[in-house]
């Protein structure tokens, strides 16, 4: 099970996730990711605070963002990584591609700095 | 309206009208010449006929007066000084289209008898007598339900099964003008749709109306109905010729199939009267052979269906195969082992091993992020490329940086790979390791407890930034340590809870018993699926390990076995 909410910060999309990010979820996400680009919405903040749990296919998910808003000058932020998904980005090395702030706050900042 | 004040006025009649003098005729002609009800144009047997209605002045069909005449297209009708072409636009589309459902029919069908078709038909009450002209009927009966079985029990194509089995009900019950067949539009939806239609007589083009309230009552209840339209009786009483009226019988009986409604068979009369009560039951009867039929010819064509995917699926396994080693190599000094299993019959995970120049061997564990036959479809090529890369350059760190490259050019967003490379040289018995975001590298050392996590020296997966670079680390394999490489889907695997196996699990899996390649592999996959239990979500799992054999473990049992020399 995947909820997620989307917030309007200026020019940046704030998404919030609670649950887990899994090969079941990541295609409603995929098609909100959609959604977004086809808005035009290329500053993006993942707050992860609430996400339990990611495995490859939420990654993937991510990553697709990540790589699409790159080609339009745009970034993806992640905020409050813990537990299971940090260890992911960790792994995966993720942690090296992203920004990741220890608050959605922060992470907004940053689009405006 | 070719002549008259309203010239040039089209009239659609659908399924009847009045011309006259009254306000309420739907062709309304203000002329003192025109009776009030002068005369009215009808449906009836698909056909359209015009009939006087005892006008003053009389009716004309091509200027001859008529009383009740069939009209063709082209027809002048003739009103006083008034004259009316009659024109039929054509019902271009799928015969289908004429049936509809309605929830009120203007003449409200009256149910005469039911039948409960989960019943076997022509049973006969073994507490009653029966007489032998009873039996002799009822024998004719079962007959023409096992013909009409024959006829179709091995049509598995609906659409050749559902005209036959309309065929058969027409040479069962003679007198039917009317028959169709509804069908769920797919299977389970319980949403019925007109399948197939056949009438006694081409030129019947009348829209079948079907009651929603009887059809809803042969669904649910799961019984046949006989019925009669009920003003019919109060017509036929009072002695107006009823076949002018559009009335009928008609008999409706559910398509049942292991006790699932798959539809309706209905047939209809525009005679009075024409099925009997007794009809029924035979109908009954067929519509069982039918269901029955229509079943097979559903399931049938579900797994045609499913025959043709799997044979997709199959051909994307066997290219994706022969992309995989067809064995481990076999190498003196060391023990390989290898385990690749797709979630599916296709997966994103693979392995590969490249023989190098210079006694080394290129040991590959990815995995494509993404699931299917695309995947699949890509990482044999993936492979490919791998394998080119790997013998042009001799750092697997480089190797590595040239894929990230590769991956990028594909221009697919949602693509990404980890992998792990190991080159080993077999002399030294020395390995490089490069990770792009994969699951590290484990060496199980060969004392139990004792292992060597390589989760420091790691890259961002192939696929996600340009320019990536990478590094790479050495160590050397002491004899007995064994090189354990694997992918994610083994420790994201989740049981029913949806708890991951995850790391720690593995690493306890490996810690304990024998360190040798097939052991581990085997430790390490039973543990996982014992974890997993029955839950069916599971990803790819592939392991590759390599052994260097301990060439002094078998050392002391050759010195017992040697006897000394006394």
């Amino acid at each position: 099970m995947l909820e997620y909410d989307k917030k309007l910060a200026d020019d940046v999309v704030v998404f919030s996730m609670r649950g887990n990010l899994d090969a079941l979820s990541a295609p409603a996400l995929k098609k909100e990711i959609d959604t977004l680009l086809a808005e035009r919405r290329i500053h993006v903040v993942f707050d992860l605070g609430k996400l339990e749990l990611i495995d490859s296919s939420g990654v993937g998910a991510i990553v697709s963002l990540f790589k699409r808003v790159r080609t339009l000058q745009g970034d993806v932020k992640i905020a409050r990584l813990a537990g299971q998904p940090a260890e992911i980005f960790k792994l995966l090395r993720l942690d090296r591609a992203f920004d990741i702030f220890e608050s959605v706050e922060e992470a907004v900042e940053r689009f405006h700095t | 309206m070719v002549e008259g004040a309203l010239r040039g006025t089209t009239y659609e009649i659908d399924e009847a009208c009045v011309l006259g003098r009254a306000l309420d005729c739907q062709v309304h002609i203000q002329d003192l010449t025109v009776s009030r009800r002068h005369a009215r144009v009808s449906r009836s047997n698909g056909r359209f006929v015009v009939e006087d209605l005892g006008s003053g002045n009389g009716t004309f069909v091509n200027e001859v007066p008529v009383s009740r005449h069939i009209l063709n297209p082209g027809d002048i009708i003739g009103v006083s000084t008034l004259r009316l072409r009659f024109d039929e636009i054509e019902n271009s589309g799928l015969m289908t289209d004429s049936v509809t459902m309605v929830g009120h029919v203007e003449t409200q069908p009256k149910i005469l008898k039911t039948f409960d078709a989960r019943r076997f038909p022509f049973e006969v009450e073994t507490n009653r007598t029966v007489s032998k002209d009873e039996l002799q009927r009822l024998s004719s009966r079962l007959k023409t339900a096992y013909a009409v079985s024959e006829a179709i029990a091995n049509l598995l194509d609906l659409d050749q099964l559902l005209p036959e089995i309309l065929n058969k009900l027409f040479e069962v019950f003679p007198g039917t003008d009317r028959a169709f067949v509804m069908l769920e539009d797919s299977p389970g939806s319980g949403n019925l749709v007109p399948r197939a239609v056949k009438r006694k007589r081409e030129s019947d083009q009348a829209e079948i109306q079907v009651s929603k309230t009887i059809l809803n009552d042969v669904i649910g209840r799961k019984h046949a109905v006989l019925t009669r339209d009920a003003m019919a009786d109060d017509r036929f009483l009072s002695g107006l010729s009823v076949a002018n009226f559009g009335i009928r019988s008609m008999m409706c009986a559910p398509l049942l199939f292991q006790s699932e409604v798959l539809g309706v068979v209905y047939i209809d009369s525009l005679t009075f009267g024409t099925f009997a009560e007794a009809d029924l039951e035979l109908l009954s009867a067929i519509a069982g052979q039918s269901a029955l039929a229509v079943g097979n010819a559903r399931l049938h064509g579900e797994l045609l269906g499913r025959q043709r995917l799997q044979q997709d699926l199959q051909l994307a396994e066997r290219i994706q195969q022969s992309f995989l080693p067809k064995r481990v190599p076999r190498i003196s000094g060391f023990e390989f082992s290898a385990r690749w299993d797709p979630a599916y019959e296709v997966g994103g995970d693979f392995y590969d091993f490249i023989p190098l120049p210079s006694d080394r061997l290129g040991i590959v564990v990815g995995d494509v992020a993404g699931k299917g036959v695309a995947a699949a479809l890509y990482m044999a090529r993936l492979t490919r490329d791998m394998r080119y890369f790997a013998l042009s350059e001799r750092e697997p760190e480089r190797v590595l940086r040239l894929l990230n490259a590769a991956v990028l050019e594909t221009g697919q967003d949602d693509l990404f790979v980890t992998l792990l490379y190991a080159v080993l040289d077999i002399r030294s018995c020395k390995v490089s390791l490069a990770n792009a975001g994969h699951m590290p590298a484990v060496v199980r050392h060969q004392d139990e407890g004792s292992l060597t996590v390589f989760d420091e020296v790691s890259g961002l997966p192939l696929g996600v930034l340009p320019d990536t670079t990478y590094e790479s680390v050495d160590y050397v394999l002491k004899g007995g340590d064994t090189l354990f490489l694997f992918t994610d889907g083994l420790v994201e695997a989740q049981n029913a809870k949806r708890q991951m196996f995850g790391m720690e699990r593995l690493l306890e899996s490996l810690r304990a018993g024998r360190p040798d390649a097939p052991s581990l592999q085997d430790r390490a996959v039973s543990a996982m699926q014992t974890f997993v239990g029955d839950a069916s979500q599971v990803d790819d799992t592939t392991i590759v390990c390599v052994t260097r054999e301990d060439d002094t473990a078998d050392l002391p049992s050759l010195r017992r076995t040697i006897p000394p020399r006394g």
